[in-house]
C-alpha cells in the first residue's frame, strides 16, 4: 500500500518552502514516526514524519523549493510499488476550481427558450454567442434531415391514387399525432359584405385567410411543422393548401410559398388552382409538400363548426365554417399537442380574427 | 433745528427734494388704502434727507445700493418718481417691470436695492472695487438693524482690506421693525467700525444744514482721499416699518414729529415750503391720471421641463491625456489672457500655495490685480463677487469645499439668481462659483459631501457637473467666454489627479457628446441595443466607466451610460432617448436619497409617459462617517452596482 507524504502549508507566508534535508535514501526501510525531511519556513524548521513503515523514495531534491500540496516522498511495502507510483502527482488543488460563470444574458436567452442554467452547465454553455450556436444546430440538425428521406415518401403520399389510400394516409397522420381542437366564432360575419371588400371568386374566403395564415405562421412556427420520431420539425416555407372535394376523393391543392406572394399574387394562385382542378388539370406537384391546410365547407353550406383532421407531414389545419343565418364565422385549429398547445393555437386564431376585422 | 437755521441754496435744494421724496411716499401709502396697490412699502417719511441730498453729491457714474427703505434714495438719485410709483402699482413701465417692486429696484442712472438685511454689503463693496481707478464711488445705505447681520461685519473686514471708494451711511432710525435699538445692539458701532480699521464719522438730521454740510464733506474727502468711511446718521421714521405695524410710543413720534426738519421748515418757511408741496404735488397728480389702471405683460415663464431633442450625437474630442486639475487651470488662465474682466477670488488661491487643490496655482502672479486672496468669509466672498459681477466682471469665486455652499446659499438664492430678472431683466449676472464635491477620502461629514441637490432647480441659475470625460477644458472654455447667468460647477476632489484618457473598452464602449455648447455625455456600443440605461454625473463616472465594462464582459448586459453636464437646467431628452430602447433605467448617485437630480429625472420620465421601471441608488441615509472602514460602507460600491445591474436585467 502507497503512501503519500504532502507537505501542508504551515503558515500563511509559507506556500513555498526549501527542503533543507532529506534524512533517507531511496529505497531504505522506515518506520512509522521516523522523521524523514525537514523543511525550512518562515518562522523556523520543520520536521517532516512518516506516517507508516515501508520502503521510503523520495519525491523532491535536497535544496529545492516546493509549493503546498506537493509531494515530499511516497512509502510503500515494495521497491516494485513505489516505482510504479507516479510520484509527481496531481498537487493538492488549495484554490477552488474557478468556473466561468454564465453570462445573465445567457441565462435569460436561455430561460426564454425552456433552458434551465442546469441545462446550460451541462452543455459548458457560458455565452450567448455560445448559446446561439447551440439553438441553431438544435434547429437546423432537424431540419438538414428533412431534405433526405422524408420528402420522398412524402411527396408519394400527397396524392392519393384512390379513396382507399387517402383514407389509409389520414389514419397514418392521426396516429403518429395527438390532435386537439379550439375554435373561435367571430360574430356580426357578413360573407356578402366581405367578399365584396375583398373581391373574392365565389366567396370563397380562402385567399383572405391563407394570406393572414402565411404571416400569423412565420411567429407561430410549431404550427407550420410535423413530429416525428420525438423531434419538431419546422417548415421554412408555408405551403398552404386548400381542400376540395372532388369526385373521387379529397383534392388539397397547394399555394407554394404564401410568404413571398402579396395578396393579389396568392389569390391568383388560388384561382389557377381552383380552375385546373375545375377543369381536371389538377397534377401532382400542385397537390404536393402542403405545410398547413384551410379546410372550408362554407362551399357546401351553413355550418356551425367543422372540426377538420390533420393532414399528413402537417401539425396543424385550419377548418372554417360560415353560418348565414347567424352571420357567424366559425375557425377551428386542429393541432398537434406534440408540436403546440392549446394556448398557441388560440393566439393563432385570435390574430386572425384581429386581422379579418382590420 | 433752530430758528436761526440757514436755509442756503443747497439746504433749499435738499429740502425741496426731501419735500417730493415725502408727498411720493404719503401718495404711496394713500394709494394702498384705497385698495389700488398691493403687497407692501416701507417708507422713509421722517428719512428723506439722506436720499435727498444724493442729488447734490453724486456725480455720473456712482452708484447707490440702498435696502427695503429705499424709495427716498431712489428719488434722491434718479428723480424717477414715476418709475417708482408705477413699479409698486405693479406695471410693466415700472421702475423694473413690476417684477421687483417696492424693495427691489434698479436704475441704469446706478441704483441697485435689495430686501435681505444686510446682504448688500458685500455686493456694495465689490461694485466699488470695480470703481477704483475710476472718479466714482458707491454710497451704501443700511439701517441700524442691519448690523446685526454677520455678513455685514465680513464685508466691512473686505472693505477695510481692499479700500475701495464706498461711503456706507447707517440711517440709525434706533428701530428694527419693532424692536428698539437698545434690545438688539450692544457695544457701540464707533468702536467697532474703528476695529476694522474704517473711519467712523458721525451727524444726525436734526441740524439739517449741518447734515448737509457733513455730508458734502464726506463725499468730497472720498473722492479725494479714495478711502472707505462710514457715516452714522442719527434720524427717525415717523411712520410705521411698512404699514401700519407701529407700536412705539405715540409720545416719542409725536416728539420726534415735532423736530423733523420739514415740518420745521413747513412752519419757519411756509411759503417756500407750499411751493415745493405744490410742485410735488402736481407732478404727481397729472402722473396719476394718466395711470389710473396697470397693465403688465411681462413673460412669466411656466415651462421647466426641457426636452429638446434638435441635438444629435458627435464624436468627443481626443483626450490630451493631462489630469483634470491642470486641464481646469489651463482654461482658466487661457482665458484671463484673453478676457481682461475675468477674475478669481477665494481663499488660499494665491502663488506660490496656489489653491486647496492646486487650481489657481500661479494665476495671481501673473495676474495680480484680478486673482486674489480672500478672507475666510464665504459669504462675503460671494457677495464681493456679486458685486463684481454688477459691476462689470466676471468673477470665478472658489469655494474651497463644496460643503461650505451653505455659507453663500443667501448669496446665490437672494442675490446672485435674483439680480437679472428682478432688476427688469436689463442686464446679465455672470459669475462662477465653482467647488469641490465628493468624499471617499476620509475628511469625515463637513468635507465630504455631495450636496448638488440642494442648489437644483433655483431658477435663472445653472449648475454644471464636470467629470474626467466631459473634457473640462472645453467645458470651462465655453462656459467662460458665453457665460450669461449665475453658475455654480461642482467638480470632484477625487477626479482632480485622474487623467481624461478613458479605460480601453474590450467591449468596445465609447463616449460620445451631444453637439450642444454645454454638452451631455453618452456612453455606449454602437450598433448594439442596450438593455440598460444608467444615469450619473461627477464623480461617479469614472467608476461606472470601469463597472460598465465589467459587467458587459462577465454578463455580457450590454449598458448605455447618459453623463449629463448640466445637471440645472436638464436636457431630458438623451434619458428619453436611452429609456425608450431599455425601458429600464437605474440611477446611481453619490448622494443621500430623497429629492435628489435622480428622483426628479424619474418624475421627469413619468410625466412624459415613458415607459419603464427604475431603480434609485443613494449613499446611506445618513452623515458621511471619517473612518474608511465606514465609508466605505457608506458609499455605493462597483460591486453593489453590478449586482443590481445584472438583478435588474434578468427582471
Amino acid at each position: 500500500m502507497i503512501t503519500k507524504i504532502i507537505y501542508e502549508q504551515q503558515g500563511v507566508s509559507d506556500q513555498e518552502v526549501e527542503v533543507i534535508s532529506l534524512l533517507f535514501n531511496d529505497y531504505d526501510e522506515v518506520a512509522e514516526g521516523d522523521i524523514i525531511a525537514e523543511i525550512e519556513t518562515s518562522k523556523t524548521v520543520v520536521e517532516i514524519l512518516a506516517s507508516s513503515k515501508g520502503l521510503i523514495k523520495n519525491s523532491v531534491e535536497l535544496n529545492s523549493t516546493i509549493q503546498a500540496g506537493d509531494i515530499i516522498a511516497i512509502i510503500g511495502d515494495s521497491a516494485e510499488e513505489i516505482d510504479g507510483e507516479k510520484d509527481k502527482e496531481v498537487k493538492l488543488d488549495v484554490s477552488e476550481k474557478i468556473e466561468k460563470s454564465i453570462s445573465a444574458k445567457a441565462l435569460k436567452i436561455a430561460k426564454s427558450n425552456n433552458l434551465t442554467e442546469d441545462d446550460l452547465k451541462k452543455l459548458n454553455i457560458t455565452s450567448v454567442e455560445e448559446l446561439n450556436e447551440h439553438i441553431k444546430s438544435d434547429m437546423s440538425d432537424n431540419s438538414s434531415s428533412l431534405n433526405q428521406d422524408f420528402f420522398a415518401q412524402y411527396t408519394e403520399q400527397s396524392s392519393p391514387k384512390n379513396k382507399l389510400s387517402e383514407i389509409e394516409s389520414l389514419k397514418l397522420a392521426q396516429s403518429k399525432t395527438l390532435p386537439c381542437t379550439c375554435s373561435i366564432l367571430i360574430e356580426d360575419f357578413c360573407i356578402e359584405a366581405f367578399s365584396k371588400k375583398h373581391n373574392l371568386y365565389f366567396n370563397n374566403i380562402f385567399p383572405v385567410l391563407a394570406s393572414i395564415c402565411s404571416d400569423e405562421l412565420m411567429k407561430y412556427r410549431n404550427l407550420n411543422g410535423f413530429f416525428h420520431d420525438n423531434k419538431k420539425y419546422i417548415y421554412e416555407e408555408v405551403n398552404i393548401g386548400f381542400t376540395l372535394d372532388a369526385d373521387e376523393y379529397l383534392q388539397v391543392p397547394v399555394v407554394h410559398n404564401c410568404e413571398k406572394l402579396n395578396s393579389e399574387e396568392l389569390k391568383n394562385t388560388f384561382i389557377e388552382l381552383l380552375t385546373a382542378s375545375i377543369t381536371g388539370k389538377m397534377t401532382i406537384s400542385m397537390m404536393s409538400k402542403p405545410t398547413f391546410v384551410i379546410s372550408d365547407l362554407s362551399a357546401v353550406g351553413d355550418c356551425f363548426f367543422h372540426t377538420p383532421l390533420l393532414a399528413p407531414y402537417t401539425s396543424a389545419i385550419l377548418g372554417t365554417a360560415i353560418d348565414k343565418n347567424t352571420s357567424r364565422l366559425s375557425l377551428t385549429l386542429t393541432y398537434d399537442h406534440q408540436m403546440s398547445s392549446g394556448k398557441e393555437a388560440l393566439l393563432f386564431l385570435e390574430s386572425i380574427r384581429t386581422k379579418l376585422s382590420i | 433745528m433752530t430758528s436761526n437755521c440757514e436755509y442756503n441754496p443747497s439746504l433749499l435744494k435738499v429740502l425741496e427734494k426731501s419735500v417730493l421724496i415725502r408727498k411720493t411716499e404719503e401718495t404711496l401709502l394713500d394709494l394702498f388704502s384705497k385698495g389700488r396697490l398691493n403687497g407692501t412699502v416701507h417708507t422713509c417719511i421722517g428719512q428723506e434727507y439722506m436720499g435727498a441730498i444724493l442729488s447734490e453729491v453724486l456725480i455720473d457714474g456712482d452708484v447707490v445700493f440702498s435696502n427695503h427703505r429705499c424709495h427716498g434714495h431712489y428719488i434722491g438719485r434718479t428723480d424717477d418718481v414715476e418709475g417708482l410709483i408705477l413699479e409698486v402699482m405693479g406695471s410693466s413701465l415700472g421702475a423694473v417691470s413690476g417684477v421687483g417692486g417696492s424693495q427691489h429696484l434698479y436704475h441704469e442712472k446706478g441704483f441697485y436695492s435689495n430686501g435681505i438685511l444686510g446682504g448688500m454689503t458685500p455686493v456694495a463693496a465689490g461694485y466699488a472695487h470695480t470703481l477704483k481707478n475710476s472718479n466714482n464711488l458707491v454710497c451704501f445705505f443700511i439701517g441700524d438693524g442691519a448690523t446685526g447681520e454677520g455678513v455685514f461685519y465680513e464685508a466691512l473686514n473686505l472693505i477695510s482690506k481692499f479700500s475701495p471708494p464706498i461711503i456706507i451711511i447707517n440711517e440709525n432710525n434706533n428701530y428694527s421693525q419693532s424692536t428698539s435699538r437698545s434690545e438688539t445692539f450692544f457695544g457701540d458701532i464707533k468702536s467697532r467700525v474703528e476695529g476694522f480699521g474704517l473711519e467712523f464719522r458721525k451727524t444726525n438730521i436734526w441740524n439739517l444744514d449741518d447734515f448737509v454740510d457733513d455730508l458734502t464733506m464726506a463725499f468730497n474727502d472720498i473722492r479725494s482721499s479714495k478711502k472707505p468711511i462710514y457715516v452714522e446718521v442719527d434720524c427717525y421714521r415717523l411712520k410705521a416699518h411698512s404699514k401700519g405695524d407701529d407700536d412705539r410710543d405715540i409720545n416719542e413720534i409725536n416728539e420726534y414729529f415735532e423736530k423733523d426738519p420739514i415740518n420745521l421748515f413747513k412752519n419757519q418757511k411756509n411759503k417756500i415750503y407750499k411751493e415745493y408741496e405744490e410742485s410735488a404735488n402736481k407732478r404727481i397728480e397729472s402722473f396719476l391720471e394718466k395711470h389710473t389702471s396697470v397693465t403688465n405683460d411681462v413673460a412669466i415663464s411656466k415651462k421647466i421641463v426641457v426636452n429638446d431633442d434638435s441635438f444629435f450625437w458627435i464624436e468627443t474630442e481626443v483626450q490630451s491625456n493631462k489630469r483634470v486639475n491642470d486641464l481646469i487651470y489651463e482654461a482658466i488662465s487661457e482665458n484671463m489672457d484673453e478676457n481682461k474682466d475675468l477674475m478669481m477670488i477665494g481663499e488660499d488661491i494665491e502663488h506660490p500655495y496656489g489653491g486647496a487643490f492646486k487650481i489657481s496655482r500661479d494665476l495671481s502672479a501673473n495676474f495680480p490685480e484680478r486673482v486674489f486672496n480672500m478672507p475666510d468669509s464665504e459669504q462675503a466672498i460671494a457677495g464681493f463677487g456679486n458685486g463684481l459681477s454688477l459691476g462689470g466682471k466676471i468673477p470665478i469665486c472658489e469655494i474651497m469645499f463644496g460643503d461650505f455652499m451653505g455659507l453663500i446659499f443667501d448669496q446665490w438664492l437672494n442675490h446672485a439668481a435674483k439680480f437679472q430678472k428682478m432688476y427688469g431683466n436689463k442686464f446679465e449676472v455672470p459669475i462662477i462659483f465653482r467647488t469641490p464635491m465628493g468624499g471617499k477620502r476620509g475628511y469625515g461629514p463637513t468635507h465630504s459631501q455631495n450636496i448638488e441637490k440642494h442648489f437644483l432647480g433655483i431658477p435663472n441659475t445653472q449648475v454644471i457637473s464636470i467629470n474626467p470625460r466631459n473634457a473640462p477644458k472645453i467645458i470651462y472654455d465655453t462656459l467662460l467666454k458665453t457665460i450669461d447667468r449665475p453658475t455654480i460647477v461642482i467638480e470632484n476632489k477625487l477626479d482632480y489627479t485622474r487623467k481624461d484618457l478613458p479605460i480601453s473598452s474590450h467591449s468596445g464602449y465609447k463616449y460620445k457628446k451631444t453637439n450642444t455648447k454645454i454638452y451631455d455625455l453618452k456612453y455606449s456600443i454602437e450598433n448594439q441595443e442596450p438593455d440598460i440605461t444608467m444615469v450619473c454625473w461627477g464623480g461617479l463616472v469614472c467608476d461606472m466607466e470601469l463597472l460598465i465594462n465589467d459587467l458587459t464582459e462577465k454578463e455580457e448586459i450590454v449598458v448605455e451610460m447618459i453623463c449629463p453636464t448640466m445637471l440645472y437646467p436638464l436636457n431630458i431628452q438623451p434619458i428619453v432617448e436611452s429609456t425608450l430602447k431599455t425601458k429600464k433605467l437605474l440611477i446611481v448617485e453619490d448622494d443621500n436619497p430623497f429629492g435628489t437630480l435622480g428622483s426628479e429625472i424619474i418624475a421627469q420620465l413619468k410625466c412624459l409617459n415613458i415607459e419603464f421601471i427604475t431603480i434609485q441608488l443613494n449613499t446611506a441615509n445618513d452623515i458621511i462617517p471619517s473612518s474608511r472602514i465606514l465609508e466605505e460602507k457608506h458609499y455605493v460600491t462597483n460591486q453593489e452596482v453590478y449586482n443590481t445591474a445584472k438583478e435588474f436585467f434578468l427582471k
